[in-house]
C-alpha cells in the first residue's frame, strides 16, 4: 500500500446520482435508419467505401481512415446505404453521415480468425486499427495511436481507467461488473502490443462492489487499484498522477512518462476485436436522467435520439434538455435526429436549471477547485478586456470551476474561449 | 410540433453554493457573538442592529434605482451592516449608525461598481468615517455590568498603563469593548466554522494572528509594558478583524501567497498602531491599510499549474 492518497490536487465531489448503478446491461432492439457520421474518431473524417443502394453485412467496414489519426468505420447491422448525405452531429453541425436501412437480417461479415498467441505486437496494433476502435471513454481518440508510442518512446504501464467520475454515468461500471475477464483480456493484448510489463485498472471506491468479481480474477495479471472518489479523477493526467505519481508535463503525452491509459470499454473492445472478431459497432451507455425506462444498453452507434428515446418509453413531457455525455462534460443538443455515436458514454434527459448570476467576488474557489491548478478567475478578467490567459492550453476543461463558481459564472467557456485564441496567435506565429 | 430543447455550454449541474448563501453563512458564523451582544448590552442593541440592516439595504436600494439597476438581495449588504454594528460602541447613537452604514456601501461599495468590485471593507470604511465625524461618540465605552463610563481593556493599556484585565474575562468577553467583539471565544468559533466550509481562506486569520502573537511575544520579552501577548489576542478587535474583515474574499488579495503577506500585514500594522499610534485598536486601520496594498500584492506570481 502506498503511503500517498492516492488522488490529485483540486477537484470537487458533485452529487453522484448514478441511479443505474446496478442495472443490467440490457441490449436495444435496432432501429430502422442507422445514421453514422464520418467523423468516427477524434481527428480527421473517414471517407466512405461504399456507395448508394450498396448491400452490406453487420460489421462490414463502410469507411476507411483519411490520415494516421482518423478509423475504420463498421455497420452495425445488415442493410442497404440508403444515402451518404450531411446530418445533424451532437456537436450542432451538420457533418456527412452514411444513411443504412436496416433490413433486419444480421447477417455478419466473417473476419478470418487469427491464431491469438502468435500475433505480434504490431499485429496487434493493427488489428486494433482494422477494426475501428477509439477510446471510448469520450475523447474517441484511434486506440492504435496510443497504442504506438513514438520511437524511442517506451511504454511500462497501461492504465485501464474505471473511474468514471462523471455524476449519472454507469455504462463503465456496468461493463466492469459484467464482464471483467474481457477488460482484463483487453488490457493483456494491450500491454502485449507495447510490450507494457504492468497493467493497472483504476476505479473510483464508490464502485467497490461492481469491480469484486474483478478483483477476484485479476489474478497476477492486472493491478487493480481503488480511489477516491472525486470529479475529474477519471482526466488522463489526474489518473496517471493518482495512481503512479508521475507528471505529464505541458505539452508531453502520457508516453512521455511510459504510460498508456484506456477505457474499461475500449479493453473490452480490443478484446472482442481480436479474439471475437467482432469490430466496434455497438457501445454501452446509459440512459439516464429523466428516461421513462433508465438502464444501461448496449447501443449501436447511428441509432437516433428519437428512436432510441422511443424503444425507452417515450419522452416525457417535462424535458426541455438532452445531453451527450456526462452533465460536466457533456454537450446539449437541439433536435431528437443526432445519433449515437462512439464518443456517447451516456444520454441524459433533464430540466434545465440555470446559475444565478453574480458578480466575482474573488473568492478564489475556482483555484481550490481546478485539478490542473490554474486560475479560472483570471482567465475570466483578462477575456474582460480581451485578452488570453498564457496557461489556457492546459485546462482540460473539466468544467470544475464553473461547477463550483458561486457567482455563476460559466469559467471554463472563457479558459476555452482563451485556448482556441492562444491555438489561433500560435498557428498564427508559426507560419 | 417540434419540442424546443434548451442548448448550453457544460457543465449542466452546479453546486448549491451561491453567493447569497456565501453571505448567508457568514451571518449564521456570526450567531454566536450576536447572540451574546444581546446578552452583554441588553435587548435594545437590537435597535442598532435592526437601524443598521434597514440603512444598509434602503442605501443601496436608493443608489441603485439612481443608476437605474435592479436592487437584488445578495446578502451583502447585510454582513456589511451586522459587522459594521460588531465593531461601534454600545453607546453610540442610531444616527451615526444609520451615516455610518450608508458611507460604508454607498462610498465603500457602490461607488466601485457594487460587490466584487470594491476595495475597501465597506464595513470597516463605515467605521472609519465615524471614527472621523463622530470622535467623542466613537470613543465613549462602558461597562458591561452597570453601564458607566470606563475604558476598554486596550483603552486602559494604552492610556493608563494598566493592562489589568484578566486574561480570562477578554477571552470570554465579559468585558467592555465593542458591540459584537468582545467575545474572542465565540468569533473562534463562528470563523472555524467558515474555515471549515471553506468560505474564508484559513492563511489569513492564520498568518494574521500568528504575526500579532510572535511580535507582541518579542515587544512583552524586552520590555512587559508592552501588554502580554494573549491579551493583545484577546483584546480589541483582533479576531472579528482577523476572522471576518480580513478574510472578505472581495477585499482581500485574490493570490495565495498574497494573502499570506496581506496577513501579516494586517498583524504588523496592528501592533505598531496599538504600541506606537494615537489609537488604543489597530485592526480597523491596519485591515483598511492592506486592502488598498492587495491590488499591489496580487501582481505576485503564486502558482504553477499542473505540469509547468
Amino acid at each position: 500500500m502506498s503511503i500517498f492518497r492516492r488522488t490529485f490536487k483540486g477537484g470537487i465531489h458533485p452529487p453522484e446520482n448514478k441511479e443505474t448503478s446496478g442495472f443490467k446491461i440490457e441490449r436495444l432492439p435496432q432501429p430502422q435508419f442507422l445514421y453514422i457520421h464520418l467523423l468516427g474518431s477524434f481527428g480527421s473524417p473517414s471517407e466512405p467505401v461504399v456507395e448508394k443502394g450498396q448491400r452490406v453485412l453487420k460489421g462490414e467496414v463502410i469507411a476507411k481512415p483519411t490520415s494516421k489519426i482518423s478509423s475504420f468505420i463498421h455497420s452495425p447491422v445488415s442493410g442497404i446505404i440508403s444515402d451518404i448525405k450531411n446530418w445533424p452531429h451532437y456537436s450542432g453541425k451538420s457533418l456527412p453521415a452514411i444513411v443504412i436501412e436496416n433490413d433486419f437480417k444480421n447477417e455478419e461479415f466473417h473476419y478470418p480468425e487469427k491464431n491469438i498467441p502468435l500475433m505480434r505486437p504490431s499485429d496487434i496494433v493493427s488489428e486494433v486499427r482494422n477494426f475501428g476502435i477509439v477510446g471510448l471513454g469520450g475523447a474517441v481518440f484511434p486506440t492504435d495511436v496510443k497504442l504506438s508510442p513514438p520511437v524511442g518512446k517506451k511504454i511500462t504501464t497501461i492504465i485501464v481507467n474505471g473511474c468514471e467520475c462523471e455524476p449519472y454515468l454507469t455504462c463503465d461500471e456496468s461493463v466492469i461488473r459484467e464482464e471483467p475477464e474481457k477488460i482484463i483480456e483487453g488490457a493483456v493484448l494491450a500491454a502485449r502490443s507495447t510490450s507494457a510489463k504492468e497493467i493497472i485498472i483504476a476505479i473510483e471506491k464508490n464502485k467497490t462492489s461492481s469491480a469484486r468479481k474483478l478483483v477476484e480474477i485479476a489474478g497476477s495479471r492486472a493491478k487493480i487499484v481503488f480511489l477516491p472518489v472525486k470529479y475529474p479523477q477519471g482526466g488522463e493526467k489526474q489518473l496517471i498522477y493518482a495512481v503512479l505519481r508521475r507528471k505529464v508535463l505541458r505539452g508531453a503525452l502520457p508516453a512521455d512518462v511510459g504510460c498508456v491509459v484506456i477505457n474499461v470499454q475500449t479493453a473490452k473492445a480490443i478484446y472482442e476485436a481480436i479474439c471475437k472478431r467482432k469490430p466496434l459497432y455497438e457501445r454501452v451507455t446509459t440512459l439516464g436522467g429523466f428516461f421513462r425506462k433508465p438502464g444501461n444498453v448496449i447501443a449501436p452507434i447511428g441509432i437516433t435520439l428519437k428512436d432510441l428515446i422511443e424503444f425507452r418509453g417515450g419522452l416525457p413531457d417535462n424535458v426541455d434538455k438532452i445531453i451527450f455525455g456526462g452533465p460536466m462534460m457533456g454537450v446539449s443538443v437541439d433536435n431528437l435526429d443526432v445519433p449515437l455515436t462512439k464518443a456517447t458514454s451516456g444520454i441524459l434527459l433533464f430540466i434545465h436549471r440555470e446559475k444565478k448570476l453574480y458578480e466575482c467576488i474573488r473568492c478564489m474557489r475556482c483555484r481550490d477547485v481546478c485539478p490542473m491548478n490554474l486560475s479560472p478567475r483570471e482567465s475570466y478578467a483578462l477575456f474582460k478586456r480581451g485578452e488570453a490567459y498564457s496557461y489556457a492550453d492546459i485546462c482540460i476543461e473539466c468544467g470544475s470551476c464553473a461547477y463550483a463558481c458561486p457567482a455563476g459564472i460559466p469559467l471554463v467557456q472563457y479558459l476555452k474561449w482563451a485556448k482556441q485564441k492562444l491555438k489561433s496567435v500560435r498557428s498564427a506565429a508559426g507560419k | 410540433m417540434e419540442k424546443k430543447f434548451e442548448v448550453t455550454v457544460s457543465p449542466h449541474i452546479f453546486s448549491k453554493r451561491s453567493v447569497r448563501t456565501v453571505m448567508l453563512e457568514v451571518c449564521i458564523a456570526l450567531i454566536p457573538a450576536f447572540v451574546f451582544s444581546i446578552r452583554l448590552w441588553g435587548l435594545s442593541i437590537l435597535k442598532t442592529y435592526i437601524t443598521a440592516i434597514f440603512f444598509a439595504h434602503l442605501s443601496e436600494w436608493v443608489f441603485l434605482k439612481i443608476r437605474k439597476k435592479n436592487f437584488e438581495f445578495d446578502g451583502s449588504a447585510l454582513v456589511t451592516a451586522v459587522l459594521f454594528v460588531m465593531t461601534l460602541p454600545p453607546t453610540v447613537s442610531l444616527f451615526a449608525v444609520a451615516v455610518g452604514v450608508s458611507f460604508g456601501i454607498i462610498f465603500g461599495k457602490q461607488f466601485f461598481g457594487g460587490l466584487g468590485h470594491n476595495v475597501f471593507n465597506p464595513a470597516l470604511l463605515g467605521r472609519a468615517f465615524l471614527v472621523a465625524s463622530f470622535p467623542t461618540e466613537m470613543t465613549t465605552w462602558i461597562s458591561h455590568i452597570d453601564a458607566t463610563t470606563t475604558a476598554t481593556p486596550l483603552g486602559a493599556w494604552k492610556f493608563a498603563g494598566e493592562a489589568t484585565w484578566e486574561i480570562k474575562k477578554i477571552f470570554l468577553g465579559t468585558c467592555p469593548g465593542s458591540i459584537g467583539e468582545t467575545s474572542a471565544l465565540l468569533l473562534i468559533i463562528g470563523g472555524i466554522y467558515l474555515i471549515i466550509r471553506k468560505i474564508v481562506d484559513w492563511r489569513i486569520p492564520v498568518f494574521y494572528i500568528l504575526t500579532v502573537f510572535i511580535l507582541s511575544s518579542v515587544f512583552y520579552f524586552f520590555d512587559a509594558t508592552k501588554g502580554n501577548p494573549f491579551f493583545h489576542l484577546f483584546a480589541g478587535g483582533l479576531m472579528l478583524g482577523a476572522f471576518f474583515m480580513a478574510t472578505d474574499p472581495v477585499t482581500a488579495p485574490a493570490n495565495l501567497k498574497a494573502r499570506i503577506l496581506f496577513a501579516t500585514g494586517c498583524g504588523i500594522l496592528t501592533l505598531v498602531i496599538r504600541y506606537f499610534g494615537g489609537y488604543p485598536e489597530g485592526v480597523m486601520y491596519s485591515i483598511l491599510i492592506m486592502n488598498a496594498f492587495a491590488p499591489l500584492l496580487e501582481k505576485i506570481e503564486d502558482f504553477s499549474p499542473f505540469g509547468l
